[in-house]
């Protein structure tokens, strides 16, 4: 089992940098997710982990021993691809088997190898099916399972979810998820799915454009996004950003937002100019009063809860509300906004002014 | 627009049953979405009326005249699919224009060039009516190609999932502008797709179906809280309504109950059974537990900022639990 450090690790192409320095610490045990947009540089952070791609500049350590350089073979990593590649002339058993018998392990310690992997997955009844016949599930767990027998110190999966349809796709998840849970066996994992990063993840890093935008718990990066980026890319819908003009002192712990005054976290910096108000869909109160208002253009009903579209004085906004609470299209209702949850931004830069709510996450970068 | 009404409509595929004796009405005005899993015959339903299958059995009427055997294009549909095809090397303005200069519709072009403005406007692409289709983006080339229905004023617009190839949040925007262009167009609008998001925030009626048998209709907010069948109700809801045996939380029950069927938002914490934590997903707005109650799974909302870890007990209720008999019909 493996802890991973990433130190500087900068990657180009020619003239192309796919990662600029980037520094993050994968945890023994972890299940760890690179999340972002297409392009962003996070498969190729994982190519460079697994030794399919040699860092340009920077280092990576496993479990203490700078690896940066070295050839896939003498990393002891498996690499789970989104395409499950699996020996389409050979039946299940021998797919399974065929990295220990080329490893040069005996027979009888193969068989007892693959029997406790194919219990794990719980497809011991197809080990003599040929592949070609499997299911997109089994054919997954076959994939999972070649991984799995030459007990790797980490594994690294690019994707392996995004060929499944949804449903599939979300059982599948779980029971990855708890495969990690029974094994321990340090993990990193690329999406650009959020809510497959949220759910699956101990911690996520966010990249956008071959940079690290924000690296922590999901629950923290969702609750103290570090950028406009990040703020926007986790959650659905995503944080609301209201522009304004203001400027505030260090410790004040208010802004004035289309007219009105509007509690915030005690802010630790002091800033002015043009500013965004960030606030999440779910920290939003409709009511009758209230100076601050909005017109309802929309509403849209998801069972329990509602999402609900407002035009304001700063900007669009997506309320999440209960859906028994009555909202029509074309009224005008007053907003209110948990003051606490608030993260004000910089616009130009897009990055979070430091406050007493995000504080402890955004100092450690 | 016109009301669309099917009556006792079947169609096979050789041995495959695809729709079954199917009851539809489609109100005028209304937009309907049918939902299903793949196989259940949302869009064999969506061809049949369109024309481009032939059912076996039953009737098919729009605006109260049957149409089995006429032509697509003398039913007077207008069909989104989900792979847009656009003319590459027509501009935008040109490719929505087609389907006006069709020698049945035949316009007048200052009528095309006042259709085509309007379409593009209400679609927020009136900016790129002189560019190629090529130089589009994903979610604009879709955006032209239900422009190309939009401009026609059909009986009905037929839309077979025309969201499902774009990402999440081009999607969340075009679940509200379609909304906003049914209202505005007063149309009627059958729509399929297997996305329960798209089902409940668009939709005035939604149609489940279940292997080419129509199973409820009724709207967003019936088929949510007055599912008839457990099938129903594990289409809405999301994480899914969890499907017990009964007696498992201790609730009481109608005899003839075999299931009762709980949303996650209905399990009360603080009393009741044990349960152990196995789980615990932090998703932001809210978490999700993953419980274990004598070998069975459950699933249930909690507090976003939950401290609750692995390996603890807590004590659950049922709230509001619906009951299905053996056959998985709702009992009232």
């Amino acid at each position: 089992m493996a802890e991973i450090v990433i130190k500087n690790v900068r990657k180009e192409f020619g003239d192309f940098v796919a990662v600029k320095e980037s520094s993050f610490t994968i945890e023994d045990g972890e299940f760890f997710m690179l999340l972002g947009p297409s392009g962003c540089g996070k498969t190729t952070t994982l190519r460079m982990i697994a030794g399919l791609e040699l860092p340009t500049s920077g280092e990576i350590y496993l479990d203490g021993e700078e690896i940066g350089q070295r050839p896939p073979s003498e990393r002891d990593i498996a690499f789970v691809f989104q395409m499950f590649a699996l020996y389409p002339h050979m039946n299940v058993y021998k797919n399974l088997s065929y990295p220990l018998v080329s490893q040069g392990m005996p027979r009888a310690k193969v068989r007892e190898k693959v029997d406790e992997v194919a219990g794990i997955l719980g497809i011991r009844d197809i080990l003599k099916k040929p592949v070609g016949g499997l299911s997109g599930g089994d054919r997954q767990r076959v994939a999972l399972g070649r991984a799995i027998v030459r007990e790797p110190k980490a594994f690294m999966m690019d994707e392996p979810l995004g060929a499944l349809d949804a449903e599939f796709r979300e059982h599948m998840a779980e029971e990855l998820r708890a495969l990690h849970d029974r094994m321990g066996a340090t993990t990193v994992y690329v999406t650009h799915d959020q809510l497959e990063a949220m759910q699956m993840g101990d911690k996520i890093v966010v990249m956008n454009n071959a940079v690290v935008e924000q690296f922590g718990k999901p629950q923290d990066i969702y609750d103290m996004p570090a950028t406009m980026f990040v703020a926007n890319f986790i959650g659905s819908p995503s944080m609301n950003f209201l522009e304004f003009q203001g400027s505030y002192a260090a410790n004040s712990d208010r802004v004035e937002l289309g007219g009105e005054v509007m509690p915030v976290p005690q802010m630790r910096e002091a800033a002015s100019g043009d500013l965004v108000f960030g606030v999440r869909p779910e920290h939003i109160r409709l009511s009758d009063a209230g100076g601050y208002r909005g017109e309802v253009v929309a509403t849209e009903y998801l069972g329990t809860t509602q999402i609900v579209t407002l035009k304001t004085p700063n900007g669009d906004l997506k309320a999440r509300i209960g859906s028994e609470q009555v909202a029509k299209v074309g009224e005008t209702v007053g907003l209110s906004f948990l003051g606490e949850t608030v993260t004000l931004f910089d616009r130009a830069s897009g990055r979070a002014l430091r406050s007493s709510l995000n504080e402890g996450v955004l100092g450690h970068g | 627009m016109a009301e669309v009404v099917l009556q006792g409509v079947s169609k096979s595929f050789g041995a495959t049953e695809a729709v079954l004796d199917m009851d539809l009405t489609v109100p005028d005005g209304a937009f309907v979405v049918l939902l299903g899993p793949t196989g259940a015959g949302k869009t064999t339903t969506l061809r049949l009326i369109a024309g481009l299958e032939k059912a076996d059995k039953g009737t098919i009427r729009i605006g109260g005249r049957e149409v089995n055997a006429e032509t697509p294009a003398q039913r007077d549909v207008a069909m989104v699919f989900q792979q847009y095809s656009l003319y590459p090397h027509l501009k935008v303005r040109d490719n929505l224009a087609f389907p006006l200069r069709s020698p049945i519709l035949n316009t007048p072009e200052d009528e095309i060039t006042r259709k085509v403005q309007s379409v593009a406007e209400v679609l927020g692409i009136d900016h790129k009516l002189d560019n190629k289709a090529t130089e589009l983006s994903g979610g604009e080339m879709q955006r032209v190609s239900i422009g190309r229905a939009l401009v026609r004023d059909p009986a009905i617009y037929l839309m077979d999932e025309p969201l499902s190839s774009l990402d999440a949040k081009l999607r969340a925007d075009l679940r509200v502008e379609l909304k906003r262009i049914h209202a505005e167009l007063a149309a009627t609008l059958l729509y399929v797709t297997h996305d329960q998001i798209e089902a409940m925030t668009m939709a005035t009626h939604v149609g489940v179906l279940d292997e080419g048998r129509l199973v409820q209709f009724g709207t967003p907010r019936e088929i949510y809280e007055e599912p008839k069948t457990a099938y129903v109700a594990a289409r809405l809801g999301q994480p899914r309504i969890n499907l017990l045996p009964v007696g498992l939380l201790g609730e009481e029950a109608p005899a003839s109950a075999s299931q009762i069927g709980l949303r996650p938002e209905h399990i009360r914490q603080g009393e009741g059974r044990e349960a152990s934590v196995t789980r615990v997903e932090h998703l932001g707005d809210q978490t999700r537990l993953h419980l274990k109650l004598a070998d069975h799974d459950v699933i249930t909302l909690t507090d976003a900022h939950s401290t609750l870890a692995p390996g603890e007990t807590i004590r659950i209720s049922a709230q509001n639990p619906i009951f299905f008999d053996a056959s998985g019909a709702r009992i009232t």
